[in-house]
């Protein structure tokens, strides 16, 4: 049970750094369907 | 019921993008007479439309306005330019008006787009419905199965002797890909009947916070599956390559509708196979699919997909003509959304079957997963080539709780 739990926290820190990744890269959806001139932000 | 549940995502895929093709590839029909309206559409027009009957429309789609025949601008309503607000608008619609917008994202030039109403109907509709019914006929099915069946229990005198039928290394791989497969399952879930069945219950405010933690989970979550997925594909591919005795497993149904029935099997039975190759095939197709909707617009796949399926005759056979070639960017996000919605429907149904028999359905089958170590008994009566192989290999079972050698 314990290799269980841990692939459990293995989802929740993949989960978080790809959330730092996939923000830095600029792939969100608002990222994609704005630009500098529409004040959506 | 998985010949069934292939057949419906036949369908369903059959039915979306029939719809599709109506749109790109409209059949001409004998072009009826429009001088009594000056050329626009009749009232045959709008009622073979309202009865779903595939019409040219070329006469509206390519009456978009001349500006070479606008008046000179210095004369009499020159400033108006060769095209009214009606054709305008028709150029919007049927995206042929040239666009140019101070929002440079992927697709922000198509300003209107009428398939997304296709889209919602079948999302609203026929996808929810029968995605619905796959998921609640698999929990009746397995109610009934346990209702005539039971817990299988192992037939045989059990030993107190464990075998590891699991590494660390396995056990982890399994569980990354089931931890976030139940994770993506749920928030899915929320996300796509939400709008139906949470929102009568929790209030607008309450389901937005809860669309918005579901969101994220789900498309960050997604890494962890895929992770998972290569894992369990590079460690068990080899162990579930079909061989013959998957069909005397098949021929007995695994002997889970009667006891003392044990067909032979090795490290994976006909019926395990069956859940491998399944998540693998859907795996990678709800992965690719999802990944086109995480980037919006960066990885368009049904065009071409269409193209090389256009190339064979499968589309003939499924009754769907020739398929779109060429479509909008945001038809292709909506196939995509569609595709992973049709293929996660058919995925869950599949592995509620595997959940039960992996645990509250068979005697012993959750120590393979929990602890890695199994009862012989249960190994020999469902993995008996297995138990021989490891046999002539050396590595016997051992008591409870004492050292092992290990199985791989």
């Amino acid at each position: 049970m314990k290799t269980m739990f841990l692939a459990f926290a293995a989802v929740i820190v993949i989960a978080i750094a790809a959330d730092q990744i996939l923000q830095r890269a600029g792939f969100s959806a608002a990222e994609r369907t704005i630009s500098d001139s529409v004040r959506l932000k | 019921m998985l010949k069934h549940a292939v057949l419906a995502l036949f369908l369903c895929l059959g039915s979306l993008t029939a719809a599709a093709a109506q749109e790109a590839t409209p059949e001409t029909t004998a072009a009826p007479d429009r001088s009594g309206t000056g050329g626009a559409q009749t009232l045959e027009d709008i009622l073979a439309r309202q009865r779903g009957e595939k019409i040219d429309d070329s006469f509206r789609r390519n009456a978009t306005g001349d500006p070479d025949a606008a008046a000179a601008i210095a004369a009499q309503l020159g400033t108006l330019g060769g095209a009214s607000d009606s054709e305008v608008y028709r150029a919007l619609r049927y995206g042929s008006a040239d666009v140019t917008v101070s929002n440079d994202g992927p697709a922000s030039n198509v300003l209107i787009q009428d398939s997304g109403m296709r889209w919602l109907e079948f999302r609203q509709g026929p996808l929810a419905t029968y995605g619905g019914y796959a998921l609640l006929g698999m929990i009746v099915l397995l109610l009934l199965f346990y209702l005539l069946r039971g817990k299988i229990r192992i037939d045989g005198e059990k030993t107190g002797r464990k075998i590891l039928r699991f590494s660390s290394i396995e056990r982890f791989g399994h569980w990354l890909f089931a931890g976030s497969f139940l994770l993506l399952a749920f928030t899915g879930l929320i996300v796509f009947f939400g709008r139906k069945g949470l929102i009568p219950l929790l209030g607008k405010d309450a389901y937005a916070q809860l669309a918005l933690i579901s969101k994220w989970i789900h498309n960050n979550v997604a890494w962890a599956f895929m992770l998972g997925l290569v894992m369990i594909t590079v460690m068990w591919l080899v162990h579930n390559i079909p061989n013959r005795h998957d069909l005397k497993w098949f021929a007995v149904a695994g002997g889970l509708f009667s006891k003392n029935v044990h067909p032979p099997a090795r490290k994976f039975n006909g019926g395990q196979k069956i859940i491998f190759w399944s998540c693998v095939v859907l795996g990678v197709s709800i992965s690719i699919s999802g990944l086109s909707l995480l980037f919006p617009f960066e990885l368009p796949m049904f065009a071409k997909t269409f193209v090389v399926l256009n190339d064979t005759p499968i589309p003939g056979w499924l009754g769907l003509g020739t398929l779109p070639e060429q479509m909008p960017p945001h038809q292709e996000m909506q196939l995509s959304q569609a595709w992973h919605a049709i293929v996660a429907f058919l995925f869950m149904a599949i592995i509620i079957a595997h959940i039960y028999l992996g645990s509250v359905g068979m005697e012993g089958a959750f120590d393979a997963m929990g602890s890695g170590e199994v009862e012989e008994q249960w190994a020999r009566e469902h993995h008996g080539l297995w138990v021989k192989e490891l046999e002539e290999k050396g590595k016997t079972a051992t008591a409870s709780g004492g050292q092992h050698s290990p199985a791989e």
